[in-house]
């Protein structure tokens, strides 16, 4: 029984690879091989690279100093925190909001089987996040250090171990996500304020890592004597993978026994949480009904409005650029005159301060490039696309409204930033003029061409909203090239600069842009409709 | 009302609908009867305006749905067999949203809503999120916006699924009743003895292609309609 759950829980993690969500069909072998070294590669290298070169930097002057244990309790903590990290929202989908609990609840199957497939598949999320940093961490000290069986059995164990960790805290944060989420009522703004302060933190942690790191090694003495003295946990934990056994059973009996605890104190509850169905916010409609007449474009754009606030998937992987831009925006407040006169000294010209009125039209248009609101705004219609193809209205007016969210939520906080930076920097009547409506131009450049692209390759075949949002190449291909025009006009002020007169040169990418977007909102007023009518 | 000439749609190398004509005149309700994937939800989706077929004709009141579309969509309401709304919508602003839509006045929309919901006693969910009804309550909001703009013709995928008696029997008088006004139903179901008892004509399809069509009694004759349709679907 055990068997064949972890063989379907198996199956449902690693879907990816095996199943083109968007075809609906089983990949074929090679196709399949093709994801998995892709994801090897990226995972192994890339990300594993990263902490080998990390680890490598650290290793040799901690245990030079006799401080192994320091060493492995640091890298052991990180690995906790992004195996948490990771696994966290997996393991309130997978353990209390599978699909499948229904179904599984309703077959012959002990509770406590389901429940233990469900753990043994957060086990193997969080043993590839923390494995991802632990195993090259535990490589180089094998390298660095003189190689004993033992260290190299400690290292296995403590790997083991952090997983189970890992899989106990996952499992009481998901509780409370569960919990909480089961009780809350405006689940979409609370969740996108939520992720915004952990986008934050992750930041500020990620700018201050490499500061943090350096003043550990450099009083790595002082620390380790405070951690000892105050902390023996902390020292045990780290001390337990460099091969003191001792430290090494405390470990992993306080690792089995929270598991356990885990186990129990879920068991007690899991049947509750999964088979309770999420509160909403239900409020009786008394009283006659006193609807007001809008026009078809306002409702329209009102629909678009709410879908996109509806989401705070949507909202944060298609339009975090605006916290970034409005970010920009007090910058310029605070610190502007600091930053033009950096601008303006960037550019040896007579001329510099025109110049640095270019750059930040570039820079703007970078900013609104993190944006990409339309460009998965048809898939993201799926199965009530019939609704609007019913409809009787010109299907021209619905791309309209999709672009018109996308210009609000990028197009205003940008045109802040602009009438800032025009306070500030006092340009000529040209480039003033410019740096207002050149980032609008590209603004509305994005959004039509995400919406084209999206038009091209729809996804409307999901069930899951992530899918078109997050796993959809044409949101990558839409930002990625919005990224590299907004690069490319900054590398033309650098390298024409001296060439060509800044105003000819903003001139010439300002009707370069204009003729773009012209050409393509009349394909989309002819072919993007019919493409849209016709999915 | 509804008029459908030489019909014709193709997926890959398969005819869904081949060389299918039908006409439905007011005051008609037009039971269309088949087997799974015999077309029937193509030739509903064609008629709806929301597939594009590969050729033949649709008129709705003497208007080509080719030719006009939007004005064809203004005269008829189509209903899903699975009634996907928008989530992310109350009920309530889902029918004010069909409602701005159609341009339906004020006045209007807050009549018609207030009645049909109580009618199909939903009044008091209007308020919450369509991701919190169920199946049958999605399908009741479903109908009620599609009879806010007093549509014409009434085009139905499977309309009883999902919905309790009480509510099936509402939906078989509001039927009558559209008729009764000089309306046209045009609707697809696997129940045969609500077609039996309900429908004035009915059209059997196979494979795509339209095999029997008539008047009750010249398709059943002294049979019952699931006895005509399992020896048709046997041949």
């Amino acid at each position: 029984m055990l068997k064949v759950l972890l063989k379907k829980q198996m199956f449902e993690m690693f879907r990816s690879f095996f199943y083109n969500q968007k075809s609906g069909k089983m990949r074929s072998v090679a196709s399949s091989a093709m994801f998995i070294i892709f994801y090897a590669i990226l995972l192994v290298c890339i990300i594993g690279g990263m902490f080998f070169g990390l680890a490598f930097s650290m290793c040799g002057s901690l245990c030079a100093a006799g401080m192994d244990w320091l060493y492995f309790s640091i890298f052991g903590l990180i690995a906790v925190a992004f195996g948490v990290f990771g696994s966290v929202f997996n393991t309130f989908q997978g353990l209390y909001m599978a699909k499948d609990n229904d179904l599984l609840l309703s077959m012959p199957i002990p509770v406590s089987v389901i429940m233990f497939s469900r753990l043994l598949g957060v086990y193997i999320m969080g043993f590839m996040f923390s494995g991802i940093i632990l195993i090259p961490v535990a490589a180089v000290y094998l390298i660095v250090t003189p190689f004993t069986v033992l260290k190299l059995l400690s290292n296995i164990l403590f790997i083991l171990s952090v997983s189970i960790i890992i899989l106990v805290i996952s499992c009481a944060l998901g509780y409370v996500v569960a919990k909480i989420s089961n009780k809350l009522k405006n689940k979409s703004i609370i969740t996108v304020f939520i992720a915004l302060i952990a986008f934050g933190l992750y930041y500020y942690i990620y700018f201050k890592a490499n500061e943090v790191i350096g003043y550990l090694v450099a009083n790595a003495a002082s620390i380790g004597a405070k951690i000892k003295g105050s902390a023996y946990i902390l020292y045990a934990f780290g001390n337990s993978a460099a091969g003191n056994i001792l430290n090494l059973a405390e470990v992993i009996t306080v690792s089995v026994l929270a598991f356990l605890l885990t186990y129990y104190l879920i068991k007690r509850s899991f049947l509750k949480i999964a088979t309770s169905t999420p509160k909403t916010a239900k409020v009786e409609f008394k009283g006659n009904v006193s609807l007001k007449k809008s026009g078809v474009k306002k409702a329209l754009f009102e629909k678009e409005w709410k879908r996109f606030l509806s989401s705070p998937n949507y909202i944060l992987n298609c339009a975090l650029g605006t916290v970034f831009i409005l970010a920009a925006a007090v910058m310029l407040i605070v610190k502007g005159n600091e930053f033009l006169t950096v601008l303006s000294s960037i550019f040896n010209y007579k001329n510099g301060n025109d110049y640095a009125a270019g750059l930040i039209i570039g820079i703007l248009c970078l900013l609104a490039s993190l944006n990409g609101i339309t460009a998965p705004s048809i898939s993201l219609e799926g199965k009530n696309i019939y609704i609007l193809q019913s409809l009787p209205i010109n299907l021209f007016l619905s791309l309209k409204a999709k672009v018109k969210v996308h210009i609000l939520v990028t197009g205003i906080p940008i045109l802040l930033c602009s009438v800032i930076s025009l306070i500030m920097l006092k340009p000529t009547v040209f480039l003033g003029i410019s740096l207002i409506v050149l980032p609008q131009l590209f603004v509305l450049f994005t959004a039509l061409f995400g919406l084209t692209v999206n038009l091209k390759r729809p996804n409307l075949n999901w069930t899951n909203e992530i899918v078109p949002i997050k796993q959809n190449l044409g949101v990558v291909i839409v930002m990625f090239s919005n990224m590299i025009i907004g690069a490319l006009f900054i590398a033309g002020l650098f390298l024409l600069g001296s060439f060509i007169n800044i105003n000819l040169y903003v001139v010439l990418f300002t009707a370069v842009m204009l003729i773009v977007n012209i050409l393509i909102f009349n394909w989309l007023k002819v072919k993007g409709t019919k493409i849209f009518a016709s999915l | 009302m509804l008029k459908i000439n030489n019909l014709t749609k193709t997926y890959g190398d398969k005819k869904a609908v081949d060389n299918l004509s039908l006409n439905i005149l007011p005051g008609e309700i037009y039971g269309f009867i088949g087997h799974n994937g015999a077309g029937k939800t193509t030739t509903i989706k064609s008629v709806a305006g929301i597939l594009q077929f590969d050729s033949g004709e649709i008129f709705i009141n003497g208007t080509s749905l080719k030719e006009n579309p939007i004005e064809c969509k203004k005269q008829i309401a189509y209903i899903p067999d699975n009634p996907d709304l928008y989530e992310f919508m109350s009920g309530i602003k889902y029918l004010n949203f069909i409602a701005d839509i159609f341009g339906i006045s004020a006045k209007e929309r807050n009549e018609k809503i207030e009645k049909l919901a109580e009618l199909f006693e939903i009044k008091k969910d209007l308020n919450n999120p369509i991701s919190a009804y169920s199946h049958g309550m999605k399908q009741k909001l479903a109908i009620i916006s599609a009879l806010i703009h007093n549509p014409k013709l009434i085009i139905m995928d499977e309309p009883f699924v999902g919905l309790d008696p009480k509510a099936s029997h509402i939906l078989k008088g509001l039927m009558r009743d559209i008729c009764n006004s000089g309306g046209a139903i045009f609707f697809s179901t696997h129940v045969l003895e609500v077609a039996e008892k309900l429908c004035d004509k009915i059209a059997i399809i196979k494979n795509g292609k339209l095999i029997k069509t008539g008047t009750m009694e010249e398709v059943k004759g002294d049979e019952s309609l699931e006895n005509v349709f399992l020896e048709l679907e046997a041949e």
